[in-house]
């Protein structure tokens, strides 16, 4: 059952890393990073307990925030969605993402505190 | 009536056994000096008293445990219940009121008579006898206390400030740190010196205290007339407008109740702490979110797809 398990991943890493261009392969080791501060930030919260509530808050939305966006960006610079959007070019989705980005971070800090 | 004692009467009793030597005489010092309490009993011939409960009275001198009160008739025979018996029966009492007015109450006068002051004391069936009885400084001591030139003291000055400044304030902050002096002095001999207590207490109350803590005596040269005690105390956390006093009531001693009205406010805005500790992976999660967003855009921005695409594109 476990080789089973196992030998699906190795097949899923091998055609992850032969298939998925360079860029969106950068985009998902950035989710990835966001991800792994998300859940370090909210398992804080949880043993600690949510004293500075607002930090809290500021903290964990400004990775939900960025991985939204990341995820954003991937899928409107995805070739293969390409046909789904057509008014919008990488660069602007990358010009979008940077600005929303900024947004985000100036409410962060604002709100942490 | 009068005070009868079979066991403890003087020699020189004319056979009623009303002149008594006096056996229980109080310890407290601010009323007697040591001489007194340690030196010849006091002769007594008079009416005997009983006193209550009340914390403004003391008790200065009482008969033995064999003295009682009773008419003295020839046969002086006790058929009712005396007015009062044993050590209960006081001979000399005193009160001071809340203001500091003194009352002494004494059932004899002889015990202030020319003959007591000289007359030797020779117990009867004993051999305890002295040549001089204590009644002169007895007397003494007793009226100097009630007409306030002895056990008086008085607040000379009273000082509190922040630590390390000297201004006086009438708002604190909680939290606060605050040094609080106050100068007593006591009234002996016909001039005042500085005062010998060490259990002068400081209070800071709003309704109920909050902190109550014992002030130390600094030490003074001889020539100072008031002690100064001092305190260094932290304000409760609390805010609201507090009362700081100093309510010192001892037997013997004149009551002092000094008080300052002072109000204590909360933190202001910017005297919170900053940054707080319990919050620091979520200050290191949104900088390293920051952190994040830039490398990624950058590495973005150089990656050498996107470069390409643009250079198709320019061209």
């Amino acid at each position: 059952m476990s080789d089973k398990v196992s030998s699906a991943i190795q097949r899923l890493w091998t055609s992850y890393s032969k298939n998925t261009p360079q860029s969106l392969q950068l985009i998902d080791a950035y989710l990835v990073f966001i991800l792994f501060s998300g859940v370090f930030q909210f398992v804080h919260c949880v043993l600690v307990g949510t004293f500075p509530y607002n930090a809290f808050l500021a903290g964990f939305i400004s990775t939900v925030g960025s991985f939204v966006l990341a995820a954003n960006l991937r899928i409107q610079t995805n070739p293969d969605n390409a046909a789904e959007f057509k008014s919008i070019s990488p660069e602007r989705a990358f010009a979008d993402f940077v600005f929303c980005s900024i947004v985000l971070h100036f409410f962060v800090v604002n709100f942490i505190g | 009536t009068s005070v009868i004692d079979h066991f403890n009467y003087d020699k020189s009793d004319d056979g009623k056994h009303t002149l008594i030597i006096a056996k229980g005489i109080t310890n407290n010092e601010a009323i007697l000096t040591k001489n007194v309490i340690e030196g010849p009993p006091v002769l007594f011939r008079g009416i005997a008293h009983k006193i209550g409960t009340v914390p403004l009275l003391t008790k200065i001198l009482w008969a033995g445990e064999t003295a009682y009160s009773y008419e003295t008739k020839a046969d002086q025979q006790v058929d009712q219940e005396p007015l009062v018996v044993g050590s209960k029966v006081m001979l000399v009492s005193a009160l001071q009121a809340r203001k500091n007015a003194r009352v002494t109450f004494v059932g004899s006068i002889e015990l202030f008579s020319d003959r007591f002051f000289d007359s030797p004391i020779q117990r009867t069936n004993s051999a305890e006898s002295f040549t001089k009885s204590g009644n002169e400084d007895f007397a003494k001591d007793l009226t100097k206390w009630t007409f306030q030139e002895k056990g008086v003291l008085k607040v000379t000055s009273r000082n509190h400030h922040k630590e390390n400044e000297t201004e006086e304030l009438e708002v604190y902050r909680i939290k606060d740190n605050i040094v609080y002096t106050i100068e007593i002095s006591e009234y002996v001999n016909d001039h005042w010196q500085a005062f010998n207590g060490t259990d002068v207490q400081f209070e800071a109350i709003m309704l109920d205290p909050y902190i109550r803590k014992t002030l130390t005596p600094l030490p003074i040269s001889p020539e100072q007339q008031a002690r100064k005690y001092k305190a260094h105390i932290q304000l409760p956390d609390v805010y609201g407008v507090f009362t700081f006093k100093v309510n010192y009531k001892r037997s013997g001693y004149s009551y002092i109740e000094d008080s300052s009205v002072v109000a204590i406010r909360p933190f202001r805005h910017n005297e919170y702490p900053r940054y707080i500790s319990a919050a620091y992976p979520y200050y290191t999660g949104a900088a390293s979110m920051i952190v994040g967003f830039l490398l990624f855009s950058v590495i973005w921005f150089f990656n050498k797809e996107n470069s390409k695409r643009a250079k198709k594109k320019m061209s």
